[in-house]
C-alpha cells in the first residue's frame, strides 16, 4: 500500500528517469516530487506540463469523451535531449492528477517506461 | 487604496534627493506606482551602489524623469489599487488567513462558507458546507461504504486517518489526494466566502492533514488557477450556485466530458438541484462538477430555469416559472459589499478572478 513519496521514488527507478512529479492539473500544484525537476525547478515543470495536460483533458479531440474510459491515459514530448512522459492517475474520485516523468532520451526506453509509469500510476490509487 | 492627497507630498519628497533615484532598475522607474513604492527603499539601497554601471551613469545626468511621472501619477489615481503584494488578498477572510499564517498560527480560521486549519503558518485542511468532503469522495467513488465509513467514524475517533490506513480500507496514495482533492474543494468555497463574522480557534484540529501542507501562497494561487480554468470553459459564475436544468436539445459543440460523467449529471439535473447538491448526490467533488457544469453550459445542455437565462424564452411566458425567480434571486446575489465596484456583475467577477490569477503567479 504505497503512498505518493514510494511511488515517485519507483518511478525514479525507470530507466533514464531524470525526475518525476504528482501534478494536479486543475491549479499546476506539484503535489510531491522527486529527482530534479526542468532546470532544476519542479514547480515551473509542473506549471508546464499542467498547460499540456489541460490541453489535452479539455478538448473534446483529445480527452476522447465518448470512450466511456477516463478522459486521456498519457501524453508523450520528444525533444532533442529528453522525453516527456504525463500519464494520468486514474483515481476513482475527482482527483485530477497526472505524473510527470522526464526521461534522459540517451538511456531511456520510451515504450518500456511507458508501461512502467503507467503501473506506478495504477499502483498509487489501489490498495 | 491609495489616496491622492497623500501622493503629492511623497511625490515632491522624493524628487529632491537627486542621487538615490538612478539606482531604481528602468524597467521598474517605468511604473509610476512603482516609483512610489521602491522611492523610499531606494536611499539605502543607493548607498550600497552595487548596481552596476548603466543605471549609475545614465542617473545623476537626469534628474528630469521624476515630474512627469509626477503628472502621470495624478492621472492614475482614480483607479482601484489594493494594498501592494505578490498577491493582495480579494476577500476578508483571505486577508485574515494571510496574517495568521504570517504569524506562525496553529488553528482553525472559521467564516459562515467554510474554514481552512494552519499548522504552524501552513494550511493542513479545508472545510466547507457547500464542499466535498473526504468521507464523500471515498464513499461516493465506491472506494469505501457508507457503513463502513460511519464505523470508521466511530472506531477511528481521533485518529480517523491512521485507522482507515491501518484497517486497510484505504491506500495512503489514494487517501493523500483525496486529502488534497478535499482541501483544495473546501478553500475555494472558503477563500471566496463574501464578508461575515470570522472567528480563529486555536483548539481546532482537523480529522485529516494533509502530509504536505501548503503555504497560504500557494492555496491562493492554486484556488486561482482553479477559478481561471472554470472560467476559460465558461466565464460565467451564474450558474454555479443556481439550480441547474438539462436544457434537452442536441449540444451546440463537443465537450470534453467523459460521456458517463455527462449522462449522470444531466440525468440528475432535474431544475431543483445546484452544482453542489449535484456533486453530493453523484459523489463527485464539487470543482469537479463545476467544471463539467461550465463546460455542458457552454455547449448548451446546462441552464438555470431562471428568466435571466435569456436564450430560453419558454419560461418567461409560463406564469409559474416566473414566480421562482424572486425566491431563488436572492441566494444568487452576493451580499453588497463595501467596495467601489459591483463584484456581483458576472464580468466584474471574471476581472477580479483573473487579476488574482495573474498576481499568484
Amino acid at each position: 500500500m504505497p503512498g505518493i513519496e514510494e511511488c515517485l521514488a519507483e518511478a525514479m527507478g525507470i530507466t533514464g528517469a531524470l525526475g518525476v512529479s504528482l501534478v494536479d492539473w486543475t491549479n499546476g500544484l506539484a503535489i510531491g516530487t522527486a529527482g530534479l525537476g526542468p532546470d532544476g525547478d519542479h514547480e515551473v515543470g509542473a506549471a508546464d506540463a499542467t498547460e499540456l495536460a489541460r490541453a489535452v483533458t479539455q478538448t473534446p479531440s483529445f480527452a476522447d469523451p465518448d470512450s466511456g474510459a477516463p478522459p486521456a491515459e498519457d501524453v508523450i514530448v520528444t525533444s532533442a535531449g529528453h522525453y516527456h512522459l504525463l500519464r494520468f492517475v486514474p483515481a476513482p474520485f475527482d482527483a485530477n492528477v497526472f505524473l510527470y516523468l522526464r526521461l534522459d532520451r540517451d538511456t531511456a526506453n520510451l515504450a518500456m517506461a511507458r508501461l512502467r509509469l503507467a503501473a506506478v500510476a495504477e499502483r498509487l490509487v489501489l490498495s | 487604496m491609495w489616496p491622492t492627497d497623500t501622493l503629492a507630498p511623497t511625490a515632491t519628497a522624493v524628487v529632491p534627493p537627486v542621487p538615490p533615484a538612478p539606482s531604481v532598475p528602468p524597467l521598474l522607474v517605468a511604473s509610476p506606482v512603482s516609483v512610489r513604492q521602491l522611492a523610499p527603499a531606494a536611499g539605502p539601497f543607493g548607498r550600497t551602489a552595487e548596481v552596476p554601471g548603466p543605471y549609475l551613469t545614465a542617473g545623476p545626468a537626469e534628474p528630469a524623469p521624476a515630474p512627469p511621472a509626477a503628472r502621470r501619477r495624478a492621472h492614475a489615481a482614480p483607479l482601484p489599487r489594493r494594498r501592494r503584494s505578490s498577491c493582495a488578498p480579494a476577500t476578508t477572510f483571505e486577508a485574515a488567513l494571510t496574517d495568521l499564517a504570517a504569524d506562525g498560527s496553529t488553528g482553525a480560521l472559521h467564516g459562515p462558507g467554510g474554514a481552512v486549519h494552519l499548522a504552524g503558518g501552513l494550511v493542513v485542511h479545508a472545510e466547507a458546507p457547500a464542499a466535498a468532503t473526504v468521507g464523500h469522495l471515498l464513499t461516493g467513488a465506491g472506494r469505501i461504504t457508507a457503513r463502513a465509513w460511519e464505523d470508521s467514524l466511530l472506531l477511528g475517533a481521533g485518529r480517523l486517518a491512521e485507522y482507515l490506513l491501518d484497517s486497510g480500507l484505504v491506500g495512503a496514495g489514494e487517501l493523500e489526494l483525496a486529502r488534497m482533492a478535499a482541501t483544495l474543494d473546501g478553500a475555494q468555497e472558503a477563500l471566496a466566502q463574501p464578508d461575515g463574522e470570522l472567528r480563529f480557534d486555536p483548539a481546532a484540529r482537523p480529522a485529516f492533514r494533509l502530509d504536505r501542507p501548503l503555504s497560504v501562497l500557494e492555496l491562493r494561487g492554486a484556488v486561482g488557477h482553479r477559478r481561471s480554468l472554470l472560467d476559460a470553459c465558461w466565464p460565467s459564475a451564474a450558474l454555479d450556485r443556481a439550480p441547474l436544468r438539462a436544457a434537452g436539445g442536441a449540444p451546440t459543440r463537443r465537450t470534453a466530458v467523459p460521456r458517463h460523467r455527462r449522462q449522470a449529471l444531466l440525468a440528475a439535473a432535474d431544475g431543483t438541484r445546484t452544482a453542489p447538491e449535484l456533486a453530493r448526490l453523484l459523489g463527485r467533488s464539487t470543482y469537479g462538477t463545476l467544471l463539467d457544469v461550465r463546460q455542458l453550459a457552454a455547449a448548451g445542455l446546462l441552464t438555470a430555469p431562471r428568466p435571466a437565462a435569456v436564450p430560453d424564452p419558454p419560461p418567461a411566458a409560463d406564469p409559474p416559472p416566473a414566480a421562482v425567480p424572486p425566491a431563488a434571486l436572492p441566494d444568487v446575489l452576493l451580499p453588497p459589499a463595501p467596495r467601489s465596484y459591483d463584484s456581483s456583475d458576472p464580468e466584474v467577477g471574471l476581472l477580479l478572478r483573473l487579476r488574482a490569477a495573474l498576481e499568484a503567479l
